[in-house]
């Protein structure tokens, strides 16, 4: 069913086509509410695309995501400001899943916003239950980056309530025979959007200069002995970055850019994998080492001197000359309009790698097969970094197209990857571990070397315990039916095609 | 999809308030919310103004999930649709009767609505009947309003028999319902019951004019009196109710 939206002629007023709907039925007129709401989309503008709507309301209650997908197929949720950047920023539930399925991972970025007023005609039966409503819509459009508002066409939106559509048809059709109304050929949103420019590309830059700054404001909160949270903060910053360069356009200025992103990554991700580290350590001995005393405070020295100095590596990282020029030249990058990434029939589709989930999950089976306790852990990272682009594969296509096989195929993936991660963490933990007890040769207070070892012994025994769960979980990766029909699917549908 | 039936052997104890008020305080959550009104009676109807009549009746629910979803109404409310009574619910025991896997044809009738829906609450009649065999096949969790005497208490006893018979049954969630608190038999069987039945929930709806308000104002507490105490208990039921049912809320 198609929104229903007309342009009444000038000077409709809500009372006015109350009388006109009073013809028809029953109505209630409500109060005019205030319209205060942000349009979100993906930066290539797929949910326009698709005719769905995902809008950030501000209302008296509160602020409400909303979905709406047809006049029919609307849900929305409470959700505080500011409007969500990502799907993994929604609360569980149906909205999360479908925009799930239609956005990806790609983040959402605002694309207009809309001011202005309603006035809602509530038509009734005789229960006074709700079969329709009309409301008179007056709004202004507004871009991202605060221009003068555009004034957009007054219109009349019929919303039709789930089991009494033909009702709001015979409305509609009844509106637009009047003298002067006509049917409105997009909606109001979709005015909004093309009026501001609409374009999708742009505000994924403003997006990106955002976070640019973002991560600015974070690196000079950066210090060892500080909020480990800011450098963790600079890291989801940065990995964003990087992940939203590679949505607008590979040409060559931003594909060296994000070659300078990816060393800025293992410059940042060396700290941060000791500020984590360091964290579990000091647990694990105050909570299960049985040696204590002199030899803690040793251990936690020589660890902090450790840290520190990832830190002094990382903060001689952000002071060079190559960061100042990364910098320089991402933003340099954003300012450039290089050419649109065309798709294989030359439209303005990114050209999506020629990746194949089904051989993908060959490729894993093989690596996952008879691996074992005794197997060296670089074969188990190797095996998270296939799992891990299979699922990314899968929820940008099958999993999208399949809801339910879909839902239970990427829950095995990311079990499996919960176990994968777990042991790449304690891996991390044994080379530190390692580290620690050549830095102590030769050194001898009381139950030091007791107490690294026990250390080595804990982590060695949560080693174990992943890997015997990882040959569980693996057996029931491997047979899982929803992943194996969702390739099957994923095959017909390629050969088909 | 998270199915939760409003479930007693015994008839008058809340069920249908209870039912009502959950859904709408799911839906109120964000979450996309169905409430079938299974009981011939649709007092879970009349609380969303909606006409207790279904297309095609029992017949009508039972061709695939197109028909189904036609059958649905919207409520007045955000997120909460309706699947009305109907007066041939009273046969739907006729109906599963004659089908295959007689006691989950229910279950499959629900499983489609899980793209649509977060939640399905499931306002049953008071009887131990086919179809509630399919209700204890189809929902996660049972949510048994008991008034604290000691004839409820026995339907509860009784229900704990079947399910433990039957050997597939859900999560047991009963909770007081229609509490006086001046009665000393009301509080000597709170005292005594979680001790022999340790699933009880820790709230307590307590028996106040406000439930029969909503059968005047046609609507669900928490929408048109959301400060009462009735409200307030309707609201820590859920939350006592969403965590035993592990709902993830972000």
């Amino acid at each position: 069913m198609k929104p229903l939206e007309l342009i009444p002629p000038p000077g409709t007023s809500a009372d006015r086509l109350a009388d006109r709907l009073g013809a028809l039925g029953r109505v209630r007129l409500e109060a005019a509410r205030r319209i205060r709401s942000t349009l979100l989309d993906r930066a290539d503008g797929v949910l326009r695309e698709r005719g769905i709507t995902l809008e950030w309301q501000a209302t008296p209650e509160g602020h409400r995501l909303a979905w709406r997908d047809g006049p029919l197929n609307s849900v929305s949720i409470p959700l505080s400001a500011p409007p969500p950047r990502h799907v993994a920023h929604l609360p569980e539930g149906v909205l999360r899943r479908r925009l799930q399925h239609s956005v990806g991972h790609g983040d959402l970025v605002e694309v207009a916003s809309v001011r202005g007023s309603s006035r809602r005609v509530r038509l009734i039966d005789r229960e006074e239950k709700t079969l329709c409503s009309v409301s008179v819509e007056r709004a202004a459009a507004l871009s991202p980056n605060g221009a003068r508002p555009l004034r957009l066409e007054d219109r009349v939106r019929v919303v039709p309530v789930k089991g009494y559509e033909g009702l709001a048809r015979r409305i509609a059709a009844h509106l637009a025979e009047q003298p002067g109304w006509k049917a409105s050929p997009e909606g109001l949103y979709e005015e909004a959007a093309r009026r501001t420019g609409g374009d999708a590309r742009a505000r994924l830059k403003a997006r990106i200069s955002d976070l640019l700054r973002t991560m600015e404001h974070h690196r000079g909160a950066i210090d060892p002995r500080g909020d480990p949270e800011e450098l963790h903060d600079f890291r989801v910053c940065l990995r964003r970055i990087r992940t939203l360069f590679a949505q607008i356009e590979p040409s060559t200025a931003s594909s060296a850019v994000a070659l300078e992103l990816k060393w800025l990554g293992q410059v940042s991700g060396a700290a941060r994998d000791l500020d984590v580290q360091a964290e579990d350590l000091w647990r694990t001995l105050r909570e299960s080492c049985t040696h204590h005393g002199p030899a803690h405070a040793r251990i936690e020295e020589l660890i902090e001197e450790h840290r520190h100095e990832a830190h002094r590596g990382l903060a001689d990282a952000l002071a060079s000359r190559r960061y100042a020029r990364l910098l320089r030249a991402a933003r340099d990058a954003l300012r450039k309009e290089g050419p649109r990434p065309r798709g294989p029939d030359g439209d303005d589709a990114p050209a999506r790698p020629p990746l194949s989930a089904a051989k993908l999950y060959r490729k894993a089976l093989r690596q996952g097969r008879g691996l074992g306790p005794r197997d060296p852990d670089e074969r188990f990272h190797r095996l998270r970094k296939t799992l891990k682009k299979l699922r990314y594969l899968l929820e940008a296509g099958p999993a999208r197209e399949d809801a339910r096989r879909g839902d239970d195929a990427l829950k095995s993936l990311k079990g499996m990857q919960t176990i994968l991660g777990d042991l790449n963490d304690v891996s991390v933990q044994r080379e530190l571990l390692e580290w620690l007890r050549r830095e102590l040769e030769g050194e001898t207070p009381a139950g030091l070397h007791g107490c690294v070892d026990e250390l080595v012994a804990l982590a060695e025994e949560r080693r174990r315990a992943l890997k015997t769960d990882f040959a569980r979980h693996f057996g029931s990766l491997a047979s899982s039916a929803a992943l194996r029909s969702l390739l099957e699917a994923e095959r017909g549908s390629k050969a088909a095609s | 999809m998270t199915i939760i039936a409003a479930f007693s052997i015994k008839g008058g104890v809340g069920k249908s308030t209870a039912a009502a008020n959950l859904a709408y305080l799911a839906a109120r959550a964000g979450k996309a919310t169905l409430l079938f009104d299974l009981d011939p009676q649709g007092a879970a109807s009349y609380f969303f103004r909606i006409r207790p009549k279904v297309k095609g009746g029992v017949e009508g629910l039972l061709g695939g999930e197109q028909r189904l979803q036609k059958r649905i109404k919207g409520s007045d409310f955000e997120n909460l649709d309706l699947l009305p009574a109907d007066l041939s619910y009273r046969h739907f025991d006729l109906a599963f009767d004659d089908m295959k896997k007689r006691r989950s044809r229910l279950r499959k009738m629900l499983s489609p609505l899980g793209a649509h829906y977060d939640f399905v609450f499931l306002d049953c009649p008071p009887n131990l009947t086919l179809l509630a065999e399919n209700v204890f096949r189809a929902a996660d969790a049972l949510l048994v309003p008991l008034i604290p005497t000691p004839l409820s208490v026995r339907t509860l006893e009784q229900l704990h028999a079947f399910l433990d018979e039957d050997g597939k049954g859900p999560k047991l969630l009963p909770f007081f319902s229609m509490v006086d608190a001046r009665k000393k038999l009301h509080r000597q069987v709170m005292d005594s019951l979680p001790r022999s039945f340790p699933e009880v929930l820790a709230t307590r709806i307590p028996y106040l004019v406000q439930a029969e308000w909503m059968a005047t104002q046609r609507a669900p507490i928490n929408s048109f009196a959301p400060r009462s105490r009735l409200a307030a208990a309707f609201e820590e039921l859920w939350a006592e109710v969403a965590a035993r049912c592990e709902v993830r809320w972000w």
